[in-house]
């Protein structure tokens, strides 16, 4: 973290797929397969007993500990960009090859090798910004 | 990152929107896993064929890079289907899974990739030298050209192979420079027979360590087919990218971490695979057969007939099919009732196996695999078991 200010928690990865996203997160302690885990037609989160099951990936910054599955779920992550389901961005703790892929592929920014905190810090709701050419992200307003 | 002309030209998209984007995968890669280098490739070779593994959304993606003009810049084969072309009733395959699996062949085939639809393209589709650079997926295949051929690659993923083949370069990681040197030696005190032996020793000493490279000493040597055995067994149990033998010229780093294989470690994984019931479906060629082993093949089925109620299906590749038909070794199997398939591989297939099946394979990834993508009852034995037991003798 770079600072604890209220109006400026930040924190510091690698911007592995560049791009930058402003917006809302959706935040997860658990891995997601997105074979299987995700329902290709609506990218909505179908995996029993996730978390985040039932909830929305599209338009959100998806922020959790990393991938899980099989690699297939890249080519998931890159139908569901194209019909505009996908996250708009993806921040990672650590870089697995599934989502990387699935980012490159599909032009998803991707921040990489965050501090675990974050998963902490940061609640759905949160209005973040994310500039994976900088490798920073910022909370920019928290949830009550 | 440092980069070349063309590497600029190609992430500034000037060679085309699906060679930029692949481009990026190949560097997300070499900043992540590699040392933020790239290095030019002489082939490669891409897994993820099957409908069955990559489903509507891989061939989506391999629809709309062929439909965006993506070419390979170097030779590309790529890994088998779940069923021959030529005989799907073999494999319980319907029409529609017929036509999106032809789509996909066709993609790849637009691209510039041979349709070799096999798992050992080392035999004849695509022979890498000695030190060269080369990006492959198929665990099986990346084991076998690092520790047999002597050529590098990285452990490459279907889309990440396939990247590197549109952009003829790959991240620059240990496996592409000499630093990839034994980190463990394995002494094997077990007796190694036959393939089976081979392909249960890779799988157990994957087990045992599975991020190590292994240093692997077995008595008598090794050689040959045995050791394209050995590298799927590895494969499959293993994050593992090569392994090394003592036959093979390098200095043995000193103060090495040793292991023992014995008997007892093969023997337990044999019992939990042992044939407690008769076959249904006996498997020869997880990998794909070589032309030898074909012909040995041919040679035990000559004048004798395959049991009723047994499925006994020997998979090769189509180059090697090729070359068994013009030796006219095609007829020997048909007369015994046995079936020489092309193009195919039991895990990526939709051939339905129901609980009152029983598996019969002389391959320990072959049996892995059967195992945990099937309800059959799984046995592994050795090549004359297997034919022994098809043929009722």
């Amino acid at each position: 973290m770079l600072g604890r200010g209220f109006r400026d928690i930040a924190f510091r990865g690698k911007g592995i797929v560049k791009g930058s996203f402003c917006g809302e997160a959706l935040v997860t302690r658990e891995p997601i397969s997105f074979l299987g885990g995700v329902d290709p037609s609506t990218g909505a989160v179908v995996e029993r007993g996730h978390e985040l099951m039932g909830k929305i990936l599209a338009r959100r910054a998806l922020i959790l500990p990393h991938g899980k599955g099989s690699t297939v779920g890249s080519y998931v992550l890159y139908s569901l960009a194209k019909r505009g389901l996908a996250p708009k961005a993806i921040v990672t703790v650590k870089t697995d090859l599934m989502i990387l892929t699935g980012c490159a592929i599909s032009g998803i920014p991707l921040l990489s090798e965050v501090p675990r905190e974050v998963l902490d810090v940061v609640v759905c709701g949160d209005v973040v910004e994310i500039d994976a050419y900088r490798g920073i992200l910022r909370v920019l307003s928290k949830q009550e | 990152m440092r980069l070349g002309r063309t590497e600029k030209m190609m992430l500034e998209g000037r060679y085309g929107e699906a060679c930029k984007r692949s481009l990026e995968l190949i560097v997300a890669i070499a900043e992540s896993y590699g040392r933020g280098e790239l290095i030019k490739i002489k082939s490669a070779h891409v897994s993820g064929v099957s409908y069955k593994s990559i489903g509507d959304a891989g061939l989506e993606y391999l629809k709309d890079l062929a439909e965006g003009g993506a070419k390979v810049r170097v030779k590309t084969t790529m890994n088998p289907c779940g069923f021959d072309l030529d005989k799907p009733w073999l494999f319980d395959v319907d029409e529609t899974f017929f036509e999106k699996q032809l789509e996909i062949i066709k993609s790849l085939e637009a691209m510039g990739v041979q349709p070799s639809l096999t798992c050992t393209p080392y035999y004849s589709d695509n022979k890498p030298r000695r030190g060269d650079h080369i990006a492959w997926a198929e665990s099986s295949a990346v084991i076998y050209a690092n520790s047999v051929i002597g050529a590098y690659t990285n452990r490459e993923s279907g889309p990440s192979a396939l990247a590197a083949a549109i952009t003829g370069r790959a991240a620059l990681a240990k496996d592409h420079t000499d630093e990839r040197k034994p980190s463990v030696m394995v002494e094997v005190t077990a007796k190694i027979f036959d393939y089976s032996d081979w392909s249960l020793l890779g799988f157990v000493v994957g087990r045992l360590v599975p991020d190590e490279v292994p240093l692997i000493k077995v008595k008598g040597g090794t050689m040959g087919d045995k050791l394209k055995y050995l590298s799927a067994g590895l494969g499959t149990s293993s994050a593992t990218s090569i392994f090394w033998t003592a036959e093979q010229d390098f200095q043995e780093p000193r103060d090495l971490k040793r292991i023992v294989v014995t008997k007892e470690d093969l023997k337990e994984v044999r019992d939990r695979w042992a044939l407690t019931r008769r076959p249904t479906v006996i498997l020869i060629g997880c990998p794909h057969c070589s032309l030898r082993e074909v012909k040995e093949i041919a040679r035990s089925l000559k004048g004798r007939r395959v049991r009723r109620g047994v499925m006994f299906l020997i998979l090769t590749s189509r180059s090697v099919y090729r070359k068994a038909s013009e030796l006219g070794l095609l007829e020997i199997f048909e007369r015994a009732g046995a079936h020489l398939v092309k193009d195919a591989c039991l895990a990526v297939s939709p051939k339905k196996l129901s609980r009152n099946d029983v598996v019969l394979t002389d391959s320990a990834k072959g049996a892995y695999y059967a195992e945990t993508m099937t309800n059959a009852t799984i046995a592994l034995g050795g090549r004359r078991a297997c034919l022994e037991e098809a043929l009722g003798i």
